[in-house]
């Protein structure tokens, strides 16, 4: 252990460009902090801040960094003295915290991107020794200022819930599905408390995803739909329902029993009004998840939009097994939970729960809301139509049937997306379980089959389906879904790749049929091409003693292609240009023969 | 400005380094080690102890291809009536040095030198002290050297102890106790042939006093002015070492809540306060802190004083400058003048504008951090 610890130059670069703010003043140079390995400056941030809450100026602060700075983090938190102890918006709960520091839990968010005070709105994080800290404390007094203001968020800026801090280490997680539509029906639902069934999705961690509301009464009240891989034994839970969302202002949650009831509580009724008569229902011996439910909105300052759910858990409750000393009915047993666990100052034990409905969590990269709509069939589960399928489930659509009747083989492994537990099993079946792990809302299903399908249930299957895609890049096939009876009107998408995945060929149209003579016309000339490109002994051979040519293509130019194909079709989609017409796309090497872009390419690149 | 982090920065610059300082410990406590089991000085010593600009904290480090000195006493039990001429009393000394030091050591006027490693000791012998005070010279509070200490915890008191032993009982009782009054000691001039006063404990306390007034900028004080004195004028030679420190001993106020003040302060004061001996050509009068009767600038040459005093009217402006400007670049830019690179600059452009507001402008691209994403 290094008696010598020194701050390093970078850490005394940065600390030495705050003497440019008149408003900090330094009370404590870099000090090692052994309990948590990092260093902390200790600095007042001083007046030239609004006078409306006196309470925020000449505040105390630490401000945290790591041996590697200018790399690592940096941590903003007030001081235990002297310093804000509310919770603002765009703060962690601002808890007193261990002893063994002497600063408050509170870390201020200072990355938010959405600070839009001064002219510095759009800085960018600064990265060099001397400028990093400098611009975290800057941030820090503009937070502060915002603060003293009233205006660390204002209308229009995306809601945030205020940090219910969890008790427990671990990472369970509670999930819901809820939005606009089921807020409306929340709306036209009377009951305050009731009973919830989850679906234990797992163990360890605990993951409870929200399988239906139901009254007092077991009456069924609402059910939000999904996946198929969302299953797993089903664990009783209660709801209760706020007006509004529970907040000690500005923006503290309730820490304790206390605190929670005194921001729930309505002239009429208590917290325990509410509660007491869902307890009934779980004293079986077995903690059990509670939720609360209240309105908000997606942007602060608009109507309230969909029911947001935070979960706790409530500790076994007394029954007869457990009480001792009191009365064994249902008012003994309420007592005696009144005593041993909702005490008033006893911490409210908070669970992490989450919104899991397809705009909430699909929101960092989701396809088109009108393109998710389409319920999709998937004719070819190889290696372009495995991968496709991923792409559009991963996007978002939660409608998916999978054709094939290929089996899985390991020469597939280098470049299909299915893994070894599915080799020398159907590719359809394996495709659909796997792509149903890939969200909690997908409802893919496999058919062992070559297009056309025979069987009644899979017919009815197949043409409930109203986007085709054909990845089998097989004429047959083709020549099937051109005679194949649609009921009604489809779109048709055909996509194969040239040699070596240097093209791909995306073919779209509509109809009731597929125009399978406009395909071979359109692909003609490029199948000519590619002919003359490569002559027919250029494929390999696979394994000993069959002569057996497989197509070559690495999993990079396949999966490169397929996700050409893919932005071709949202195009497609998002313009609705769903005509019948062909689209290819090229690789272009440079001079050196190394790959430089892809080009969308047409006739006059074929003959030129 | 202040720039009182800058000051902290070039503080820790011109500071000897810590194998430096560590290696002073060690090489005391081999010395005293060596000294106690040779045979022939047994029965002689009966203490050492650091002295000088490492015991009070005024030190900077050595030049680039100078080693550190370090100055050592060692005090005896040699009569100094019967050692009329101090060379006789060093020179019993010669065998223990034959012994370990052969080939790095050498007598000088007052001392021997002995040179190591990475540190040139002084080796000091005194007379023998009054009996009565031998044991609070073999004391902990004499005799051990804190590299990394406070000045402010250290007292001349029986009670004391090094911080490896210190409980907050102990501490609480050595602060409280009564300081003991020690007479000054002999130490030999060779080229006087006689014994001279000195009273290093005495200066020591002296400093930590100041220090305490100073809010504990003093010491900073004497190293910042050691370190222009250093970098910007190579001659005259002299005043150098102890005689700067004692110039900023009379010169710098009490009271001065920065090192930035107290420099310039300190620059402006001797400017001012002898302007008289300047015009003389002649080196001023201050008392020994321990030995009042002694004038401390006794050897300093008049010319030499008269050069030095130019130079400081001079270094006095730039200081003033410095501390009376409004911007940061501004100040830092003249305390640069006065300390060289030792002194940080300001990093990359930070705000040329006034610092009345809470932000400066941009002055540099922003270095790109985020925009990449996996």
């Amino acid at each position: 252990m290094n008696r010598y610890r020194e701050p390093t130059k970078e850490m005394r670069s940065g600390r030495r460009a705050l003497e440019d703010l008149a408003v900090v003043t330094l009370l404590q140079d870099w000090t090692w902090h052994k309990p948590t390995t990092k260093w902390f400056l200790h600095c007042r941030l001083g007046p030239a801040l609004a006078d409306k809450e006196p309470g925020l100026s000449e505040t105390d602060w630490f401000i945290l960094v790591h041996d590697r700075y200018p790399l690592g983090s940096i941590r903003f938190l007030p001081a235990k003295e002297r310093g804000i102890s509310d919770t603002y918006f765009h703060q962690d709960s601002n808890e007193l915290g261990l002893d063994d520091r002497p600063w408050r839990d509170g870390q201020l968010c200072l990355q938010y991107s959405h600070f839009r005070l001064s002219r510095h709105a759009h800085d960018l994080e600064e990265r060099s020794a001397p400028r990093r800290l400098l611009w975290y404390v800057r941030r820090a007094i503009e937070w502060l200022q915002c603060a003293s203001e009233g205006k660390l968020v204002r209308d229009g800026d995306p809601f945030e819930l205020p940090h219910f801090k969890r008790l427990s280490l671990g990472s369970e997680l509670i999930a819901f599905s809820e939005e606009e539509t089921s807020f409306e029906r929340w709306s036209r639902i009377d009951d305050e408390q009731g009973l919830v069934n989850f679906i234990q999705l797992r163990d360890k961690p605990l993951i409870l995803v929200v399988k239906e509301f139901l009254s007092l009464g077991q009456e069924r009240l609402l059910a939000p739909a999904w996946g198929r891989a969302v299953k797993g034994k089903e664990v009783l839970g209660v709801w209760i329902r706020a007006e509004n969302l529970p907040i000690i202002p500005p923006w503290q949650a309730p820490r304790t029993w206390d605190d929670l009831n005194a921001v729930m509580a309505t002239p009429n009724k208590s917290l325990f009004d509410l509660l007491l008569p869902t307890l009934k229902k779980i004293r079986d011996g077995s903690p059990h998840t509670a939720l609360i439910g209240f309105p908000c909105s997606r942007r602060f300052g608009q109507q309230s939009c969909q029911m947001h759910w935070q979960a706790l858990n409530i500790p076994k409750l007394s029954n007869d097994r457990a009480a001792k000393g009191f009365r064994h009915n249902e008012k003994g047993y309420r007592m005696r939970d009144n005593v041993q666990i909702f005490r008033s100052n006893a911490k409210v034990h908070w669970q992490p729960s989450q919104n899991w409905h397809q705009t909430d969590i699909g929101s960092r990269g989701q396809l088109p809301e009108a393109f998710r709509q389409h319920h999709v069939l998937m004719i070819g589960a190889g290696a372009v139509g495995s991968i496709l399928a991923e792409l559009l489930v991963r996007g978002g659509i939660q409608s998916m049937v999978v054709l094939d009747d290929d089996h899985l083989e390991a020469g597939n492994l280098v470049r299909h997306s299915l893994h070894l537990d599915s080799l020398q099993l159907p590719k359809a079946t394996q495709l659909a379980q796997t792509l149903n792990k890939a969200s909690p809302h997908a409802q893919v299903s496999g058919i062992v089959s070559e297009f056309p399908v025979t069987d009644e249930d899979q017919l009815k299957e197949v043409q409930a389906c109203d986007l085709v895609i054909d990845c089998t890049a097989d004429d047959e096939v083709l020549l099937n879904l051109d005679k194949f009876a649609w009921e009604e009107e489809r779109k048709f998408i055909s996509i194969s790749l040239g040699y070596a995945a240097r093209r791909v060929f995306c073919f779209t149209a509509v109809g009731h049929t597929f125009p399978h003579d406009v395909f071979i016309t359109s692909l003609e000339p490029w199948i000519a091409k590619e002919r003359s490109e490569y002559p027919p002994d250029s494929f390999p051979r696979e394994g000993v003693g069959c002569w057996n040519p497989v197509f070559p293509a690495g999993i990079g130019d396949v999966w490169m292609m397929t996700c050409v194909a893919l932005k071709h079709l949202v195009d497609i989609a998002t313009t609705d240009q769903w005509g019948t017409s062909l689209a290819v796309f090229e690789e272009q090497t440079d001079e050196e023969g190394r790959f430089a872009s892809i080009r969308k390419v047409d006739l006059r690149d074929l003959n030129g | 400005m202040d720039v009182p982090s800058y000051f902290t920065d070039f503080l820790s610059e011109i500071r000897p380094p810590k194998e430096t300082l560590d290696e002073c410990k060690s090489s005391h406590e081999l010395l005293r080690k060596r000294l106690n089991e040779f045979e022939d000085l047994k029965g002689i010593i009966v203490s050492t102890f650091l002295q000088g600009s490492y015991r009070r904290f005024t030190q900077i480090k050595p030049c680039v291809d100078e080693k550190a000195d370090v100055d050592l006493i060692v005090v005896t039990n040699l009569d100094k009536n019967k050692f009329k001429d101090p060379e006789q009393a060093m020179l019993l000394f010669e065998p223990f040095l034959q012994e370990h030091y052969e080939g790095s050591f050498e007598l000088q006027g007052r001392s021997v030198g002995i040179r190591l490693e990475s540190i040139k000791l002084d080796l000091v012998i005194t007379a023998a002290p009054p009996e009565a005070e031998k044991n609070a010279l073999k004391s902990d509070s004499v005799t051990s050297y804190e590299p990394f200490g406070d000045l402010k915890d250290w007292r001349l008191v029986s009670s004391w102890v090094p911080s490896e032993k210190r409980t907050t009982i102990l501490m609480e009782t050595a602060m409280k106790e009564e300081e003991w009054k020690l007479s000054p000691l002999f130490v030999p001039d060779r080229d006087a042939e006689e014994w001279v006063p000195t009273h290093p404990l005495e200066l020591i306390q002296w400093t930590r006093d100041k220090n305490a007034r100073c809010s504990g900028h003093f010491i900073n004080v004497v190293k910042a002015f050691k370190w222009w004195r250093r970098v910007n004028n190579s001659t005259p030679e002299r005043p150098r070492g102890y005689l700067l420190e004692h110039f900023v001993g009379d010169c710098c106020p009490d009271g001065i809540q920065s090192v930035a003040q107290g420099i310039t302060l300190t620059l402006e004061n001797i400017a001012e306060a002898y302007k008289l001996e300047t015009l003389l050509k002649k080196a001023p009068c201050s008392s020994d802190r321990g030995v009042p009767d002694q004038n401390v600038f006794k050897r300093l040459a008049g010319d030499d004083f008269a050069a030095f005093h130019e130079q400081v009217s001079e270094a006095a402006k730039t200081a003033r400058r410095a501390l009376d400007a409004e911007t940061v670049k501004e100040s830092v830019d003249e305390w640069r003048n006065l300390f060289r690179d030792e002194f940080p600059p300001v990093d990359d452009g930070g705000g040329g504008k006034s610092q009345k507001s809470g932000f400066t402008e941009r002055t540099a691209p922003a270095v790109i951090g985020s925009g990449r994403f996996a």
